[in-house]
């Protein structure tokens, strides 16, 4: 009887062990299905963003030729392309996170440039109104990504994406409203014009405005 | 014997089961905990003490450029700057706005505006040109400080309604940094008349059913 009765307390002592195993490794087992579903929306969502940037890219390399040719127009063409290194320093480091979210990036080879707007006819002017319309149709759709995107690394570098497009796009914005035009030191310095690729990485302050010094007042 | 042990175990596997849920029912209705707010609150107010410090300096700003002081050598710029700070300081009123409902909404509250002072930094001496480097380096500090926000804060809302106010201070940021640089310069011809082109937006998406996001710019169309 009395052996019986530590029988069974061996039993449900045992038993409640291999439940708690049990248990926790059910518990794992749906917190490790639950973050790979999670990764794999992340990723997808960051090939969306990363899509966007070779397209952009693309189209850069479709006005930039036309732009340098001229040399009325060689200074868009030099805005352009320092923009155009931006945007694919932006499609790297998205294809460095998703491959950190266990995704596969989308390759270069894959994106083709979006057709021509309707209207678009290649001179000066329509090319910087359509690297504008580009800018900011990135900028709004990448900031609705950030509502499902779940790893916040993923949406660290979400966002300081789009704060580039949304610098980008006001430069292009202003110049093609003629509210404003180059300046005395544009041409000197033509990487000062949106300094940074990115606003805030953390983990890479030196390619973002954390980089950037604050400017000295004068007396 | 071993289909009874079997059986025995099975039965054990199962009542402990059903017993650990019991429990667990249990603890939810008898042992409630305290509330844990909401850990985006404290980023959130972060910003949002950050948007009435923004306030607070386009206030202290703005009567510099509106009337320079005498032999300011940027003095004939100040009134069309002065319109422009104006409108900014409109829109990080908005972001205040965007930002104090959020907090209310998950359970905290809003930072009081009263309670943020603005105290002029280190050097500053009142001129047009220095009005825009405070506001070039407090607008670029904002920018950063959300980005910032996006990586601590938890819900995805939370860091969708940061990152849209972001692009916008990178906005504000952008122009003054190219003006202050010389690499950009203002049009005298068509300033004054599409003054308020010039970061037209509070934020990259529309908020709600107000248009004041990039998404309600129209695109440019083309010339032949």
């Amino acid at each position: 009887m009395s052996d019986e009765h530590v029988s069974r307390r061996k039993a449900l002592t045992g038993g409640a062990a291999a439940l708690a195993g049990v248990t926790a490794a059910l518990a794992v087992s749906a917190v490790t299905r639950n973050a790979h579903a999670d990764n794999a929306s992340d990723a997808t969502a960051l090939n969306a963003v990363r899509t966007k940037a070779f397209e952009i890219i693309a189209v850069y390399d479709t006005l930039i030729g036309p732009l340098n040719r001229e040399p009325m127009t060689a200074a868009s063409g030099a805005l352009l392309t320092h923009f155009q290194v931006q945007h694919r320093a932006a499609a790297e480091r998205l294809g460095t996170q998703i491959t950190a979210l266990g995704g596969t990036p989308i390759a270069e080879s894959a994106v083709n440039a979006p057709t021509a707007p309707t209207g678009f006819t290649r001179t000066g002017p329509n090319s910087i109104k359509y690297a504008a319309n580009l800018e900011r149709q990135a900028s709004v759709a990448n900031v609705a990504r950030l509502n499902a995107i779940g790893s916040k690394d993923a949406a660290e570098l979400v966002a300081a994406i789009v704060g580039t497009q949304t610098q980008h796009f006001t430069v292009l914005y202003l110049l093609a409203r003629g509210i404003a035009g180059p300046g005395a030191m544009a041409a000197s310095m033509l990487n000062e014009i949106v300094p940074r690729s990115f606003v805030s990485i953390e983990a890479a302050p030196a390619v973002s405005l954390t980089s950037v010094a604050d400017l000295t007042f004068t007396a | 014997m071993t289909t009874n042990k079997f059986l025995s175990r099975r039965a054990l596997l199962g009542g402990a089961a059903v017993t650990g849920s019991a429990l667990a029912l249990q603890a939810c209705g008898d042992d409630v905990g305290p509330v844990v707010p909401n850990p985006d609150i404290p980023p959130l107010n972060g910003l949002l003490a950050a948007e009435y410090g923004a306030i607070a300096a386009y206030t202290a700003g703005i009567p510099i450029l509106e009337m320079p002081p005498t032999g300011d050598p940027l003095a004939a710029n100040g009134p069309a700057l002065g319109v422009i700070a104006r409108a900014w300081q409109a829109q990080h009123r908005e972001h205040a706005a965007q930002l104090a409902a959020t907090v209310t909404a998950i359970g905290g509250t809003p930072v009081a505006e009263s309670s943020i002072t603005f105290t002029a930094p280190t050097g500053f001496t009142p001129n047009v040109r220095n009005v825009m480097v405070l506001a070039c380096n407090a607008e670029k500090a904002a920018a950063i400080a959300y980005n910032q926000a996006v990586k601590t804060m938890s819900a995805a809302s939370s860091r969708y309604i940061a990152a849209n106010i972001e692009g916008a201070e990178t906005q504000h940021f952008v122009i003054l940094y190219t003006l202050l640089k010389q690499v950009v310069a203002p049009n005298p011809a068509s300033l004054i008349s599409m003054i308020n082109e010039i970061a037209p937006k509070a934020f990259v998406v529309n908020v709600g059913t107000a248009t004041n996001g990039l998404s309600s710019i129209a695109d440019f169309t083309y010339t032949a």
